[in-house]
């Protein structure tokens, strides 16, 4: 082995050969003595060769659908297969390994296969924001937190600055990459954010009414923190604002705004 | 017939060993105490502070100046007194309150409104008296072409608008003698005289009780 | 009109003019329009009350009258009896803008409704010559008087038109007067009943509602990007007086040129910068656009949408309090998308499934977001499904906002005729000591005799009527509060018509 790849030392031989494994890229295997390495895929096709032919139909399916998966039921169209039958094939050839069945974020109920050594496509695993399918939204606020903060560093660049309001608005704006940098160097998230990933966030901020968003011409997305063009309205600092039985509230009856317990309660701090 | 039989089947009550076989203790199904929920329950939110600046005391200071002074003012329209048989230490000083303010009208610009709310109207019978007071002269010639026009105005109309006419005349020199009691009739008066335009059917009444009150005059 | 209104109408008459004037009002309120024949009916309040009531609302404009040959039809204007709420906002304008001659003139005019320039400046100072504080002499306020005219402040009241027994009351343009200060003086000296002056003046509440438009305009610009921007709309605006018609949706175009003369004054960094502020504040707010090239740009001011986006931030806020920042989140998104399938709202507003369902139906059911079936055409037969768009009317939202607030003033304004209700002897008995001490101390009167006085309210009654007074002060500042979210929602609902 180390013959094969004389430019690598011996410990970053070992070091990529133990990733690699990790990775089930390849088998290991001891033979008299001497380690032996197999890549797994020609590995899995040869588990195929001694199969039967519906399983061979449906290994080509699935592997023809590639990271996005398959759904059984355009398995069993596709390969004309009974429902039992199929069922069975699917079931030996994920004991061998040789594919696997993974949950869809967009249906909870919807499976797809396909082969075993495949990253699910972000479509199927919802990409950053899902761990084993569970949305994990508390993950999500954390990360748009810290997008805020970071535009909000550079957000008063824009006051009065002497070099002009556009120059000042540059500098306020941030593009998603500096973002993605930021939170990156955080070392808040454990999995790798895509620029895009940190574009989504950067839109609920959008959404959320704190930052706005513009279009550089090389089509570079950018954001800026802003304000609410106006501050809270006097019917949000009265206890009927946010009030949930506002709409029961009548003049006579059980609530009134002479009993109500809540009008009581602000009267008195 | 079997239908019924199956019917009476279902409506038996479970046994005890049935009840306790479904997983039921005794007394189980007595829970504790039910509690409705509370009327109001509570709040995961505040409202926000509310916002308390110079400006905001100022705007407060100046609202109840403002109120202050309209309750002092004519415009704050108060109720009759109405004795509720219980004497109070402060009735006194109410009433003392209250006579500042009597004969008091509302400064308005009297052309600019209908004339049935205007002081002379006829109607509203303490400001005639205090007119009448300031310049009888005067009232009484501005009655007469008033009454003239509206002599003339209705005299294409039924004999009742006449009658109406002269029955005001008649209160108009009568009024100092006029007691509480014909002062609640002349409000029932009031009523009627608009609902003559909707003919509600009441005019005959009306006009015998007009030619009734004729002798007084 | 809601019935909300109707309520908080009825506790505002309550509260400046009594109970009898509310009975009258709610009554006209109900009904639309009716003679004083039905009022006494329906309300079975002796006809003098009545009478006077009447007289009340029309002298104030809370109501107004028309003749159907021989019986006058009255009729409420709701939206004027909410203008009492919003004196001391008027108020504080005139001390602000023109100071306190200013504040007492629309004080006094405001007391009295209408009356005529020589009354109003011999009622003022007849009031305060006393005053040395305030300093007043008669040819500053003949001049306020002239200035407030002519910046239309106040204006002419309409005239009667007398053709008829009944009168007709005809608007009439407003010529500024030429006071003689000797005449003024004379009068002052005199009887007033003898002065020829009959032009009655009144206050012209639009004049002040473009200026708190303007204002909360220009703050909206300054917090979202600098003083500088908030001086420049203002600029903007006041050329807009100039060429436009006040209340036009969109200011007729003004030239970069001219723009800039102005801009002169508001700075160093203005005066390098106008166009880079113009495009920021363009792209930013859209309180303003550029509408074409000639002149080095043409720009306008769009009232109408700075009022459409000053709204939204009203409802934003509103959302965002009653049911959170992710209900917000959700709102702004369907708005900013117009329409949004339930999948794509999960999606872009980052939320769990569930909790994002729950709140879409929150906002559904608080009327916050509409929601409308859309059949998929044939493409997949009779068995395909509806999907579901959900979208933001903002008339509508507007509506419920504005319904909410109206709820909000009424409960606010029944707290508070309750708690005064509650402390009636209370609070009288301390505004009497105060009436009996405040005489005292002006006649002269030894400290000893006046602590006697102030002694007969103890302790613990000082601490309570405080305490009563700090809650009242408390719930009336919040109907200062609630009467600016209004002012905001009614200035949109002008243009929506």
């Amino acid at each position: 082995m180390a013959a094969a790849v004389p430019e690598l030392t011996s410990a970053e031989l070992v070091a990529a050969i133990n990733k690699l494994l990790q990775q089930g890229v390849f088998d290991l295997y001891n033979q008299g003595g001497s380690l032996l390495y197999r890549l797994k895929n020609q590995n899995s096709k040869q588990a195929i060769k001694g199969a039967d032919n519906e399983e061979k139909v449906v290994y080509n399916l699935i592997e023809e659908a590639g990271n996005k998966g398959i759904w059984i039921r355009d398995i069993r169209i596709r390969s004309n297969l009974a429902n039992t039958q199929l069922t069975k094939v699917l079931k030996s050839l994920e004991g061998k390994k040789v594919i696997k069945a993974v949950k869809c974020v967009n249906a909870s109920k919807k499976k797809v296969y396909m082969l075993f050594n495949l990253e699910p496509d972000r479509s199927v695993s919802g990409g950053a924001w899902y761990q084993d399918q569970d949305f994990e939204s508390e993950f999500v606020d954390i990360l748009n937190r810290q997008c805020l903060r970071f535009l909000q560093q550079r957000a008063d660049k824009i006051k009065n600055n002497p070099r002009g309001p556009i120059v000042g608005r540059t500098q306020s704006y941030a593009t998603a990459a500096e973002v993605q940098k930021y939170i990156t160097d955080l070392g808040i998230s454990k999995v790798k954010l895509e620029v895009e990933d940190v574009i989504t966030i950067l839109n609920t901020l959008v959404y959320d009414g704190k930052a706005e968003s513009n279009v550089y011409p090389d089509g570079n997305r950018v954001y800026r923190a802003i304000e609410s063009l106006l501050p809270p309205p006097g019917l949000v600092q009265v206890p009927c604002g946010v009030c949930p039985l506002i709409h029961k509230c009548n003049s006579t009856g059980l609530i009134t705004p002479q009993d109500c317990k809540y009008m009581d309660e602000w009267l008195e701090q | 017939m079997a239908g019924r039989g199956r019917g009476r089947g279902s409506g038996i009550s479970l046994t005890h060993e049935q009840i306790q076989a479904l997983g039921i203790a005794r007394g189980d199904n007595t829970p504790a105490i039910l509690t409705p929920p509370p009327l109001f329950p509570k709040l995961d939110v505040k409202p926000l502070p509310l916002n308390c600046d110079a400006a905001t005391d100022y705007m407060v200071i100046v609202k109840d100046q403002f109120i202050e002074y309209l309750h002092e003012s004519p415009a704050y329209v108060k109720a009759n007194t109405r004795n509720d048989g219980i004497e109070r230490y402060s009735d006194k000083y109410k009433l003392l309150a209250l006579d500042a303010k009597k004969g008091n009208i509302l400064d308005c610009v009297w052309t600019n409104i209908p004339p049935e709310l205007r002081p002379n109207a006829g109607r509203s019978r303490v400001t005639v008296k205090k007119r009448k007071l300031d310049d009888p002269k005067e009232i009484a010639k501005r009655l007469q072409t008033l009454e003239k026009k509206e002599i003339q105005d209705t005299s294409t109309e039924d004999m009742e608008t006449n009658e109406d006419a002269v029955k005001k005349e008649t209160e108009e020199n009568d009024e100092e003698l006029e007691d509480e009691h014909e002062q609640e009739e002349e409000i029932d008066d009031g009523t009627d005289y608009a609902n003559n335009y909707f003919d509600n059917g009441e005019d005959y009444e009306e006009e015998d009780d007009n030619l009734d009150d004729g002798p007084v005059y | 009109m809601s019935r909300q209104l109707g309520r908080v109408v009825s506790q505002i008459l309550n509260r400046y003019f009594g109970e009898i004037v509310e009975k009258v009002g709610n009554d006209l309120f109900m009904y639309g329009c009716k003679p004083m024949g039905m009022i006494i009916k329906s309300t079975g309040l002796p006809r003098t009350q009545v009478i006077e009531s009447l007289r009340t609302l029309l002298k104030f404009d809370l109501a107004t009258f028309e003749a159907k040959d021989v019986i006058v039809d009255y009729k409420l204007q709701p939206e004027n009896i909410l203008l009492l709420i919003r004196y001391p906002r008027y108020l504080l304008q005139m001390k602000t803008k023109y100071g306190s001659e200013a504040e007492m003139l629309v004080e006094e005019l405001l007391q009295q409704a209408s009356c005529t320039a020589t009354v109003l400046i011999v009622s003022v100072m007849n009031k305060y010559k006393d005053d040395k504080e305030k300093n007043l002499n008669i040819v500053k306020l003949k001049d306020t008087f002239i200035s407030l005219a002519t910046a239309g402040y106040i204006q002419q009241a309409p005239v009667a038109e007398i053709n008829n027994e009944i009168p007709v009351l005809v608007p009439v343009a407003t010529i500024v007067p030429d006071l003689d200060v000797r005449e003024l003086i004379n009068a002052m000296n005199s009887n007033l009943n003898n002065v020829s002056d009959n032009i009655y003046w009144k206050v012209n509440y639009d004049r002040f509602h473009l200026d708190f438009r303007d204002e909360v305009m220009i703050k909206a610009v300054t917090r979202r990007i600098d003083d500088n921007a908030g001086e420049l709309l203002k600029l903007m605006l006041e050329q807009m007086y100039l060429s436009s018609s006040s209340w036009a949706s969109d200011s007729s175009p003004v030239p970069l040129t001219d723009l800039k003369d102005g801009c002169q004054r508001i700075g160093e960094n203005m005066k390098n910068h106008v166009e880079q502020y113009l495009r920021v504040i363009e792209e930013s707010t859209g309180f303003i656009r550029r509408t074409g090239d000639a002149g080095g740009g043409q720009y306008s001011v769009r009232i109408q949408h700075a009022l459409i986006q000053l709204v939204e931030a009203v409802c934003d806020h509103t959302v965002t309090e009653r049911l959170g920042g992710k209900a917000a989140r959700i709102f702004r998104l369907i708005r900013s998308k117009k329409y949004l399938e339930e999948d794509d709202i999960q999606k872009n507003a980052m939320l769990p499934n569930k909790e994002c369902k729950e709140l879409t139906y929150k906002l559904l059911e608080e009327h916050f977001i509409s929601v409308q079936p859309m059949r998929k055409t044939a493409s997949a037969g009779g068995m395909a499904k509806a999907i579901y768009l959900y979208h933001v009317k903002l008339h509508d939202v507007a509506h419920v906002v504005r319904d909410m607030c109206y709820r909000s003033l009424h409960n606010v304004m029944s707290v508070s005729r309750h708690r005064r209700v509650l402390n009636a002897r209370l609070l009288e008995k301390k505004r009497r000591v105060r009436t009996i001490v405040h005489g005292m101390r002006l006649r002269g009167e030894p400290q000893q005799n006046i602590d006697d006085v102030l002694d007969t309210l103890t302790p613990p009654e000082v601490t309570s009527a405080a305490e009563a007074e700090r809650r009242l002060s408390t719930l009336a500042a919040s109907e200062l509060h609630l009467d600016r979210a209004l002012f905001i929602l009614t200035s949109y609902f002008t243009y929506q018509r």
